[in-house]
């Protein structure tokens, strides 16, 4: 009796369907691939996996607190390439790398603050505002680096992909990075994004500052981004101003894969790091299907759509409402 | 009838006011438009001759045709925005060569045969936002991937095979009468079109309804989902046109080659007083913000601001714009 | 004995409008410590919205707002709560994502030393106040699972939790049942002797009378007198004639001067969709049928069904004699059934668009005519224009410029040119001014002499008893009673009403 209550619950919660997908795609995975659960392949696969898991979270975030940030990829773009020009230069030296990380995270911090002021205190719709923003970006992008180059000293990228049998540098940033979210989940700030995006007026009622909530979700998401970028930064040891614009479609995918409601204030983080796996498994799929490379831009794009669908048509049939009321 | 009162009919001059009240909108870019060619003249000398503004104008009609498909989108509401009026103006583009195979007589198997591919993608569009309610710029940016990955897939990643008839040549980049583009003539065909179907009949005056209180306007007996799911098919046609004509400017296809013209799509149609609310704003503003952006773009060509300057100035142009007339009602 | 606690609340002629509709026009109130104040008035006589500026949810266009006798502005909520004024919304103010306990706490979490969430704090803060207000709910239950009624309680819980020296209930009973009533006033009788003021809106005039020292009443947006019960015991009747602004008690029917046909327009047969069940009737050719009831019974549901908008689950039903099925509201239009929705704003109108492009929008749900005859329409509509004695510049005003009254005739006439058979009008005089509530329902009866039959439904009593023919009484969604002829007074109407409850209960 509990135990078939405690199910019931745990396939109540928002993520379950997601995590249901992801333990299919690690069967289809494993079954394709013969030492999936080798370590050192899944390292690599951490490795490869990060950066999208790292937006997904920054993403999600946004997304909660009733936004959307459709500049994330262009984000990436432009924290990319101030790294690759600014530590093109600084070989063995450590503490040569330093203005660039700096230099990084003022951008990325900035970024999202330009982003949460128009949705919290321009008021603008955040799908358009944002849409706009990531032009800015990307052409801030093109103005630092033209065409593809710069370059991340070899001990960076060697030392990000660190690793001790099953725990690796990747693993530690995502682990670090979620406890960053846990730990503002148990401020108010953690649960005043849940209300907002849940029902802002109300929130607003209950004397809660919406706005200053929006832009603090907005600069914690690009805060995120920004390890993203680190993440992706290191493995490409280079620069390249396009280098981030499918994290945006991406990103977004996998929010609403793990469970999270685009209209925002319901679902967990946690879930937007599952929708991340599985799409990257899914992609993974892709390739051991041996699907000539030109088809992969197509299927990706289709699948994102057919998993934005599914979840857009899960949910409305799971809160099934009257049209007037 | 003690309350019974007259509306006078507006005649003469009230009548030029009215028209003047219904356009003075649309008025604004265009006189920016014409302080920005000015302007160009300061910086580089022949900015502002007869020839370099009709080549403006000429460059300015494949982003207007653009924007007339973006415009029926925004108009009809719900968030309505498509972000795949490029991808799909690049297939057609490239399914249009492939088939005209530089020949005249193909060209009329060749321009139905590509509205028809564009009003289907566009129908796809409609039925997953109006149906499955997925929201439009997510869908229509998906759209705009699958598209774009399929002319990889026919390309296989290699140059396409095809190219413009030479008619179409000569429409899309050749010019005629006082050396006047010949798609001048076109884009101004298109826009009495546009303005007579959504200012004069019951198919334009209904999408405005739709875009405006789609509640309302269901209670008024529209179908409203239809309207919505119509907006983007029609979009798609308009988008295919486009890509026709951008082949014929062109002279061959390419990959992506409607990409560039999407943020600008969008700008163009915010700037001419196309309200992002849906429901309000004419062709006619957005066909001033398409001159207004295309000057814009040429002037900081002339000043010698790459990629990258352009997108950081479109993006500030439309945030700037947004933050004017795009603000969210107070509650 | 006079109260005489200092004064908590004062305000001095508040003035808002939205739009062209005046909400507010002369908002004058004060209270003292320890007081519970009724707040009455009819529905759109600026209740809510004068407890929403004091909640600093609104800003006023005008007035003064003094609190313990210094002036205030609030430009937030947050300023408001911060001299301790709580408010309960009547829309309710929950996050429908967030558990019981989660809600009960909002905006004023208790934190650990470190200033991190202390939820164990915050769920004994819940369980104090939720264990006395609604025994037996659970705090962990996530507040859009939960049952209005029991929605209700959470948001009364929530303001009671955060404490305040002025709490301001509107319509915290609507929704809650005798026992859950009884627990509140319990509550609110507690509060009031440790010196908490209480303003009450409500629409219950029993249960006013039973927990207010006195009440305030207002109409079309300004404060028209006091009713004191100490001083001037508790005169129901004194109150009603203060919210109605009738003296007169004699009521007219409208109804006697017409004669009604037998001719069946609108046949309905055991409908039922959603909350409504087993609806039957028949409506005849220029009848006018008034659905009556308490709040919320239905009756809105049932003109959208009608209407097209809501699915009928199970039923027939027949317009001229002939079974029609209605997929979609244009499907009812082109049988010639009408509605006029209840929120003209959101349901009626374009804002933004012209007078012109209002009217004749309404026949776009017809057949025919892809290029629109803007000649001949012009004249149309300047014919319903002068009809409907709108007042307007021209025909190209947008209709956010007009006036609520003016807002709501040109809902009722852009139906005129398609000569409808059936008219639904939901709450048609809602926030309109007594001059074109007047002229609408001359136009009603002018349409019904003419052969339309009319449904309406008004939250108004008055205006069902001085038009109908006929009243059905709804409760839960059904058909319970039926007023006709001589039967139709307000007493019996508001007795059918109540009786309904009563029956059920019992």
């Amino acid at each position: 009796m509990n135990i078939v209550n405690q199910l019931k619950n745990i396939s109540r919660k928002p993520e379950f369907p997601s995590v249901i997908i992801l333990i299919t795609v690690i069967a289809l995975n494993a079954a394709l691939q013969k030492n999936f659960f080798a370590v050192n392949v899944i390292n690599v696969n951490l490795l490869t996996f990060t950066p999208l898991i790292l937006i997904s979270i920054g993403q999600a975030v946004i997304i909660l607190g009733g936004g959307l940030d459709l500049s994330v990829g262009t984000q990436v773009s432009l924290i990319n390439v101030i790294m690759a020009v600014l530590m093109k230069d600084a070989g063995d030296n450590h503490a040569a790398v330093i203005p660039g990380f700096l230099a990084a995270m003022i951008a990325a911090l900035g970024m999202g603050f330009v982003n949460g002021f128009t949705a919290g205190y321009l008021n603008l719709p955040p799908m358009i505002a944002t849409f706009a923003t990531s032009a800015i970006w990307y052409g801030l992008a093109l103005l630092i680096l033209p065409s593809p180059g710069g370059a991340i000293p070899t001990w960076l990228v060697k030392g990000f992909s660190w690793k001790y049998s099953l725990i690796s540098m990747p693993l530690i940033v995502i682990v670090l990075a979620y406890l960053l979210w846990v730990f503002v989940r148990r401020r108010p700030l953690g649960r005043y994004i849940y209300a907002v995006g849940s029902n802002e007026a109300a929130a607003y009622a209950n004397g809660v500052n919406t706005r200053r909530v929006k832009l603090y979700s907005y600069i914690l998401g690009s805060f995120f981004v920004m390890l993203g970028g680190f993440a992706i930064t290191f493995q490409a040891a280079s620069g390249d101003a396009r280098l981030g614009l499918s994290y945006t479609l991406t990103s977004i995918a996998a929010v609403v894969v793990g469970g999270i409601a685009l209209k925002g204030g319901s679902g967990n983080v946690i879930g937007a790091v599952f929708g991340a796996i599985i799409l990257n498994m899914v992609i993974n799929l892709i390739y051991f299907a041996n699907i000539p490379s030109e088809y992969q831009e197509f299927t990706k794009g289709a699948i994102i759509i057919l998993a934005l669908a599914l979840a857009v048509v899960y949910r409305r049939r799971e809160s099934k409402s009257l049209a007037i009321s | 009838m003690n309350g019974a009162m007259t509306v006078s009919e507006p005649r003469g001059t009230a009548r030029l006011k009215k028209m003047y009240a219904y356009y003075r909108g649309a008025l604004v870019p265009f006189l920016i438009a014409i302080i920005l060619i000015i302007a160009g003249e300061f910086v580089s000398s022949g900015f502002a001759s007869p020839n370099h503004v009709l080549i403006l104008l000429k460059t300015a009609s494949l982003l207007g045709v653009l924007v007339l498909a973006q415009s029926i989108v925004i108009i009809a509401g719900g968030e309505g925005i498509d972000l795949s009026v490029g991808a799909i103006a690049s297939i057609c583009a490239v399914m249009a060569a492939v088939v005209m195979q530089g020949e005249d007589a193909k060209l009329l198997i060749a321009i139905p045969l590509v509205i028809a591919v564009g009003f289907f993608l566009g129908l796809i569009n409609g039925v997953g936002i109006a149906v499955f309610s997925v929201p439009p710029l997510i869908m229509t940016l998906g759209m705009s991937s699958v598209i774009n990955g399929l002319v990889i897939i026919y390309s296989k990643g290699f140059i396409i095979r095809g190219s413009a008839s030479k008619l179409l040549q000569t429409i899309g980049s050749g010019q005629s009468l006082f050396g006047i583009p010949n798609m001048l003539f076109v884009w101004l065909v298109i826009i009495v079109i546009a303005l007579f179907v959504l200012g004069r009949t019951k198919s334009g005056i209904t999408l405005y309804g739709v875009g405006a209180n789609e509640l309302t306007a269901e209670l008024n007996g529209v179908h409203a989902k239809r309207v919505r799911a119509l907006a983007y098919a029609f979009s798609g046609a308009i988008s295919a046109l486009a890509g026709v004509f951008l082949l014929g400017y062109n002279g061959l296809p390419f990959m992506e080659m409607g990409s560039p013209y999407v943020l600008p799509s969008v700008a163009a149609a915010v700037i001419g007083g196309i309200s992002l609310a849906g429901g309000a704003g004419n062709y006619l503003g957005a066909v001033g913000g398409s001159i207004l952006l295309t000057t814009l773009t040429a002037l900081l060509v002339t000043m010698r601001m790459g990629e990258g300057g352009k997108q950081v100035v479109f993006g500030l142009v439309l945030i700037i714009l947004l933050a004017i007339y795009g603000r969210r009602t107070e509650r | 004995m006079e109260n005489n606690g200092s004064v908590i609340l004062e305000t001095k002629s508040i003035k808002k409008s939205f739009g062209g509709v005046k909400a507010l026009v002369d908002g004058s109130f004060s209270c003292r410590q320890g007081e519970i104040v009724g707040l009455l008035g009819a529905n759109g006589s600026g209740k809510t919205t004068f407890s929403k500026i004091i909640m600093g949810l609104l800003h006023s266009d005008a007035g003064e707002i003094y609190i313990e006798g210094q002036p205030v502005h609030f430009r937030s909520p947050m300023d408001a709560m911060r001299q301790g004024i709580v408010m309960v919304h009547q829309q309710l103010s929950l996050i429908p994502d967030l558990t019981v306990w989660e809600n009960i706490n909002l905006g004023h979490e208790p934190r650990t030393k470190i200033g991190a969430l202390d939820d164990e704090t915050a769920r004994r803060k819940a369980a104090e106040v939720i264990n006395r207000l609604a025994p037996g709910l659970s705090l962990d239950r996530v507040v859009k699972t939960l049952l209005p009624s029991e929605q209700q309680l959470v948001e009364i819980a929530k303001a009671l939790s955060k404490g305040g020296k002025l709490l301001i209930l509107d319509e915290p009973t609507a929704a809650l049942e005798q026992t859950q009533v009884n627990r509140l006033f319990e509550i609110m009788r507690e509060l009031k002797s440790q010196g908490t003021t209480i303003i009450f809106i409500s629409h219950r005039l029993g249960e006013v009378l039973e927990i207010c020292d006195y009440v305030v009443v207002f109409r079309n947006g300004a404060n028209v007198g006091t009713v004191r019960f100490e001083k001037d015991g508790r005169d129901e009747n004194r109150i009603v004639s203060l919210i109605t602004g009738k003296e007169e008690s004699g009521q007219q029917n409208g109804a006697k001067d017409r004669i009604r046909s037998e001719e069946a327009r609108l046949e309905a047969r055991h409908l039922s969709a959603g909350m409504l069940k087993e609806i039957s009737f028949t409506a005849h050719r220029g009848e006018i049928i008034g659905i009556g009831g308490l709040q919320g019974q239905g009756q809105e549901d049932l003109l959208l069904m009608l209407a097209g908008m809501i699915h009928l689950e199970k039923g027939e039903l027949r317009v001229n004699g002939k079974p029609v099925k209605f997929h979609h509201p244009a499907d009812a239009i082109r049988h010639g059934v009408v509605l006029v929705p209840g929120d003209r704003q959101k349901e009626g109108l374009f804002l933004n668009h012209s007078l012109f492009m209002n009217v004749i929008y309404a026949r776009f749900g017809l057949r025919g005519d892809w290029l629109i005859p803007f000649k001949r329409l012009r004249e149309e509509v300047k014919q319903v224009v002068s009809t409907l004695s709108i007042r307007t510049e021209s025909l190209e005003t947008e209709m956010q410029n007009l006036s609520g009254g003016n807002q709501q005739k040109v809902v009722v006439g852009k139906w005129l040119p398609l000569k409808p058979q059936v008219l639904l009008l939901s709450d048609p005089a809602k926030g309109v001014d007594v001059q074109a509530k007047r002229e609408l329902y001359d136009l009603i009866r002018d349409l019904a002499r003419r052969g339309t039959s009319v449904i309406l439904y008004a939250s108004d009593n008055e205006e069902l008893v001085s038009h109908c023919d006929r009243i059905f009484v709804l409760y839960e969604g059904q058909i319970v009673e039926e007023l006709a002829g001589a039967e139709i007074t307000e007493d019996n109407l508001v007795a059918a009403s109540l009786r309904a409850t009563v029956k059920q209960s019992a």
